[in-house]
């Protein structure tokens, strides 16, 4: 465990490899949009970035599950990896989605449903977070931290639909002089495929960060138990 | 609390015992007795209920000088103010009611039972319903009264049932969990907000929709929405809530 | 604001402030990865140092 297996780095590589041809792909091949102009580049990387968000959310839910029924601890290095991470990237999809909108529609914020539901997911692994560090025996902090995802988790696409729901009574964007924008575009065949490859490019960036991740995990706790070893 | 030296097993306990598990009376009567514990002492003591009505007027006054509860605001305004309110008791209610539990040291007599623990959660549960359903029922007609609005309609009190029951649901798992930890108290709303959104939004349209006198088929998807959650939620509860209150 | 004008508006700014955020969080997250390995990576080495003077 101690020494980086050579299947990880090949994978450092690659993940390395396609974050170039994407970035390259999302300046070079996609063609510029007619009416946005150059901002359009960032839905890109920004639904990229969700994606991983909810990626981390669904994996860190299944770790939970998998942790309560099998006690491994190893699963709750798992959920909290996924968690961090999907933190991380769920912040990006939140802020790029910001200042996607404000020229767009002349607003910093759009009670957008994606948008809502992204940054109530955000708040709900922060919880998660603060959850965890109130506890200090690992066990529970485990077993609380695999409840709170697994109902976390849940809530999610209901609350993505309430969202939704609520938005098509008040279609207005604030701050906008079109109704009903939804910031859609048409997107050509060049467009499609720079965005299904950033959106395979993330995914595989998921599982190298998780990977290191894990492993940094199980540094933490093998340095833990040293510790509470010396003090005993 | 000793550090485990060992892992602790992660079985539900009652399944390492070989009585045979109870049947659905042995449930009932578990059940029944945890709202009976509760509802008893609440009757002695009272201090629950008083803090949480306390709190929801205080709550409802302070909306008279934030918002202008105009006649003509009114309407559309009524419902946001009501469940912000009964959000706001309920997560009162909620730690209060487990933090009892915890401080008497009820929780682990209940657990010494062989009971199935979920009769424990849904006791516990039904509990909270029952108080937050008794503020929320004292809150409405005083609300009437301040406002000058009819809230005696029997759409509103159909949302706030199948609210509260969402809101109970999740937040006794919650409050369980959060009064284990170092922060307690503080923990509870930053857990369940988020969480218990869905139940917000379709509560506050629901309501606001009967309130309004609006087409039911515009107000069904909200009821329709509550009710989703509500199933999904109490299913949830009750396979993991074995895993919250182990010691 | 939009308006009808000739060709696409010019968003270059905000492509550029997108992109900087993209990148730069990225960054920062994988260099917290590496900064926690080698604090950590540290600390094993004087508690294996500790735990072989135990033995």
């Amino acid at each position: 465990m101690d020494t980086k297996p050579r299947f990880l780095t090949i994978l450092d590589g690659i993940t390395g490899v396609l974050f170039v041809i994407a970035t390259a792909m999302v300046f070079f091949y996609a063609p510029e949009e007619t009416v946005m102009g150059q901002v359009q580049r960032v839905f890109y990387f920004h639904v990229s970035a969700g994606w991983v968000g909810m990626l981390g959310f669904m994996v860190a839910a299944v770790a939970g599950v998998i942790y309560l029924r099998t006690g491994r601890h190893n699963w709750d290095i798992v959920g909290l990896s996924a968690v961090e991470i999907g933190m991380v990237f769920a912040l990006i999809n939140i802020v790029t989605g910001s200042i996607w909108a404000r020229p767009i529609w002349n607003t910093w914020w759009t009670w957008d449903p994606r948008l809502t539901t992204a940054t109530i997911m955000e708040l709900i692994y922060a919880a998660y977070l603060m959850l965890r560090s109130g506890i200090e025996d690992p066990d529970r902090r485990a077993r609380f931290g695999a409840v709170y995802a697994i109902i976390g988790f849940l809530s999610v696409p209901l609350t993505f639909f309430s969202a939704r729901l609520f938005r098509t009574i008040h279609p207005v964007v604030i701050g906008t002089n079109q109704p009903g924008a939804t910031g859609a575009f048409d997107m050509t065949p060049k467009m499609l495929q720079t965005f299904m490859f950033s959106l395979f490019t993330f995914s595989v960036l998921f599982a190298d960060l998780l990977w290191h991740r894990i492993r940094l995990g199980k540094l933490s706790d093998r340095v833990e138990q040293l510790k509470l070893k010396s003090m005993a | 609390m000793n550090p485990p030296m060992e892992p602790s097993t992660l079985h539900p306990p009652s399944s390492t015992l070989d009585v045979p598990r109870s049947s659905i009376s042995g449930f009932l009567r578990a059940l029944s007795a945890v709202v009976w514990k509760d509802l008893a002492a609440e009757l002695r003591s009272r201090e629950l209920l008083s803090a949480m009505l306390v709190f929801a007027l205080m709550v409802i006054l302070i909306f008279n000088f934030a918002l202008d509860l105009e006649p003509k605001t009114r309407a559309t305004v009524t419902s946001g103010v009501l469940w912000v309110t009964f959000a706001f008791a309920g997560t009162l209610g909620l730690n209060r009611s487990m933090a009892m539990e915890k401080d008497r040291g009820c929780l682990d007599g209940l657990l010494l039972a062989p009971v199935d623990r979920s009769a424990i959660y849904f006791g516990k549960a039904l509990g909270n319903l029952v108080f937050m359903l008794i503020v929320e029922a004292i809150v409405l007609p005083v609300y009437s009264i301040l406002y000058n609005v009819n809230l005696f309609n029997p759409g509103l009190i159909l949302v706030i049932l199948l609210g509260s029951i969402g809101y109970v649901t999740v937040g006794t798992l919650l409050a369980s969990m959060a009064v284990q930890t170092r922060t307690r108290d503080i923990l509870l709303p930053i857990l369940l907000f988020p969480v218990v959104i869905p139940v917000l939004i379709a509560s506050v349209k629901g309501s606001s929709g009967f309130l309004q006198g609006l087409e039911m088929a515009d107000i069904w998807p909200w009821l329709n929405l509550l009710i989703v959650y509500d199933v999904i939620f109490t299913a949830v509860a009750f396979m993991v809530f074995d895993y919250v209150v182990e010691e | 604001m939009l308006f009808m004008q000739e060709g696409p508006a010019n968003t270059v700014n905000y492509m550029i402030a997108g992109y900087v955020v993209i990148f730069s969080v990225i960054l920062i997250y994988l260099v917290s990865l590496a900064i926690r390995n080698r604090n950590l990576k540290q600390d094993l080495e004087v508690l294996e140092d500790v735990d072989q003077k135990d033995q």
